[in-house]
């Protein structure tokens, strides 16, 4: 499993950095933050300076969707007219016009110096039982065959709602079709896409883990490469199930994927508090919740070498170095648990997971009341994901 | 299912230039005779039970009766193309509807292919190694591809007994009864929701669920592919107890984890076990469904 920069505003020197250092190993840029000439140096900046990363571009035109709302803010996306537009669901009823996007994508997307073609797609909000879900399913059947003279490989895109995951029926039957297409592409770039990416719940919810997983799971099985976009702390977990790459950044948009990332929200402008991304606790916690805890509970440390950035006491660290620990620690998560067969990977979790439910018991017995998004709340949810989808994997 | 063979003396009336013709079994809608053409060429000369005698079902009835015979019979003859080795090839006598004196059957005829089938072999505690449960797989799959991605055809009905080992190294097995009796039950002959085609130890789970006719694919034969081959390696039935109540064994089929093949076949390797253990699985989603890769897998 390898874990990937998810590109958005602000990269400064972040990925290069996290390049550098090892703790990535490749970027997915995304289009709404770089301009569009910008795009075909950077993509051959880090072609040049670093050889073995891998380099994807998520053209995001599931973005054109909300273009006509008031409050939408499509950045950079908007310099790319070579395909992105407006986004007409019933135009895309009919198949020639699907086969112009992909078309239309690709004669830009395969001019920039990248290992793989991220093809476009739609996201499916609602239901796989819908209007959406077709038009996706069809995206993702001429993914390849409208791709000619590129001997790269072609990730179809299949971006869908955390809601409609939850139906495990439907999800099954869309996995039955996707899986035995004629012509297939050769691999997916899964997005799970969120109401809020601020709540914890949208992701951390057992049924939503459970199809996560599922989704690599099946996906790997049929012989498809499987990255998975702005997918944080549970790429280790989908590691395990046989998930290709998994992506993160700085921000929390770059974090959890929602398509409000295209509209302007009041959110009353405030910097997010520096957190510290504790391995054994998988979760991040405040960095002054840091300080305090470890000095009760020292496990919660990982003992990397990024730890450092947060060692001064008391003040916040450099904000642009946070990232950092975070690609180390996921990374490290990665190592440890990957390379096994999927119930020994899985096991591992299960083993993470309760150890991290005694280091709370300690940390909230030292007197401690974790914050909203420095709690347990995310442990429950991914040990009941791992049993409901070890029952649909027979394993 | 409740009806009588035709008997040889009505058959040889119909078929007059066919010769020597010898019954050998029953089973399920169908009976099967071993016949000798003029060539010298011997056949097998299949008989399915659709219904009863004309006279005796409703005009309406025998309407959909007509026009179901021309659909299974436009489906059968697409198997004429085939020249897969793997798949049993049909024989000289056009399929075509004939009453007999107590109903109405189609009757065709297919190669008559020497050699066992893996049933008597399983029964004769036969224990296959790796390099021949490969190459049965291999056959299999490869008949499976043809099957789906030439004619968009589901066998629907592998099994040990519709599987025979003929020792030749050009076809050593060979692939029976292209499902061609449930073609026929699949027709407006029943619509009954609730007959379900195949043999019920050998069913794949998604058959069990309603309206599963719209969505069925070859995973489905890729999964009665690998309980056949499983219960060849091992001669164990994973479904079948001794307590063999229809009820409980589709439950089990439903529900109930296999053992894995490398704990009944500890001398077969890892990657080959994995393999058939994978398209065990209950949800069609997770079992392989590259045929290629398949093939070359068990090639290699």
């Amino acid at each position: 499993m390898k874990l990937f920069a998810q590109h958005g505003y602000g990269d400064g020197n972040k990925i290069n950095e996290g390049l550098e250092r090892g703790y990535i190993q490749g970027v997915i840029f995304r289009p709404r933050d770089i301009g569009r000439d910008r795009i075909f140096e950077r993509c051959n900046e880090i072609r040049n300076k670093y050889s073995g990363a891998e380099i994807y571009f998520d053209p995001q035109y599931y973005g054109g969707v909300l273009y006509s709302r008031v409050n939408v803010k499509l950045g950079k996306l908007e310099e790319y007219t070579d395909y992105f537009n407006r986004v007409i669901l019933s135009e895309l009823e009919t198949e020639s016009n699907i086969k112009n996007v992909l078309e239309n994508t690709y004669n830009f997307v395969t001019q920039l110096n990248i290992d793989g073609v991220i093809a476009p797609n739609i996201v499916i909000r609602r239901s796989f039982d819908s209007r959406e879900s077709v038009i996706s399913k069809n995206f993702i059947r001429y993914t390849k065959s409208q791709l000619t003279g590129v001997d790269k490989p072609v990730f179809a895109t299949l971006a869908v709602s955390r809601d409609a995951l939850t139906n495990s029926e439907e999800l099954n039957e869309f996995l039955n079709d996707i899986t035995t297409l004629q012509n297939p592409p050769d691999g997916f770039y899964i997005l799970v896409n969120t109401n809020s990416v601020d709540s914890r719940s949208e992701i951390y919810n057992a049924d939503v883990i459970a199809a996560w997983l599922f989704l690599n799971y099946s996906l790997n099985v049929n012989g498809f490469k499987v990255i998975n976009g702005y997918s944080d702390i549970v790429s280790a977990f989908l590691g395990s199930v046989g998930g290709y790459a998994g992506a993160t950044g700085w921000w929390s948009n770059m974090r959890t994927f929602s398509l409000d990332q295209f509209l302007e929200l009041s959110s009353g402008g405030r910097l997010p508090v520096q957190r510290y991304l504790s391995k054994a606790l998988l979760n991040r916690l405040r960095f002054d919740e840091y300080h305090a805890w470890r000095q009760f509970v020292p496990e919660i440390q990982n003992g990397l070498e990024s730890d450092k950035i947060f060692e001064e006491d008391e003040t916040e660290p450099d904000r642009s170095e946070e990232v950092f620990q975070s690609w180390e620690s996921i990374s490290s998560l990665i190592s440890e648990l990957g390379g096994d067969e999927n119930d020994v990977g899985l096991d591992k979790v299960n083993a993470l997971v309760r150890n991290a439910v005694n280091l709370y018991d300690r940390i909230e017995s030292s007197g401690f009341s974790p914050h909203q998004n420095s709690n347990r709340e995310h442990l429950e949810p991914i040990l009941e994901g791992i049993e409901i989808f070890k029952k649909w994997a027979e394993i | 299912m409740n009806f009588i063979c035709p008997d040889l003396e009505e058959i040889k009336l119909h078929y007059p230039d066919v010769r020597n013709i010898e019954y050998k079994f029953k089973g399920g809608f169908k009976c099967v005779y071993k016949a000798e053409f003029t060539n010298d060429i011997h056949e097998a000369l299949k008989t399915v039970f659709i219904s009863d005698k004309p006279e005796n079902v409703s005009a309406e009835k025998q309407d959909e009766i007509e026009s179901s015979v021309k659909r299974v019979i436009r489906e059968v003859n697409i198997l004429k193309k085939s020249d897969n080795p793997y798949i049993v090839k049909l024989g000289q006598i056009e399929t075509s509807k004939v009453n007999f004196g107590n109903g109405q059957f189609i009757v065709y005829s297919e190669e008559y292919i020497d050699g066992e089938d893996l049933d008597k072999l399983i029964h004769q505690q036969y224990k296959p190694p790796e390099t021949e449960l490969r190459q049965l797989a291999y056959c299999l799959f490869i008949a499976i591809d043809e099957l789906w991605n030439e004619y968009k055809i589901i066998h629907r009905d592998i099994k040990p007994a519709n599987i025979i080992k003929t020792g030749l190294s050009d076809r050593p097995f060979v692939l029976l009864d292209l499902g061609i009796a449930y073609v026929i039950h699949e027709t407006a002959i029943t619509r009954d929701q609730n007959i379900i085609p195949g043999t019920l130890h050998y069913l794949a789970p998604e058959m069990l669920k309603p309206n599963f006719r719209e969505s069925i694919d070859y995973r489905s034969d890729l999964y009665t592919s690998a309980l056949t081959i499983y219960e060849y390696a091992t001669r164990v039935h994973p479904f079948r107890k001794r307590d063999n109540h229809a009820v409980n064994t589709l439950t089990r089929i439903l529900n109930e984890k296999p053992a894995s093949l490398k704990s009944l076949r500890d001398d077969l390797s890892d990657e080959f076990c994995g393999m058939i253990d994978q398209l065990l699985k209950k949800i069609p989603a997770i079992r392989p469904s590259n045929l290629k890769k398949l093939i070359s897998f068990m090639e290699s």
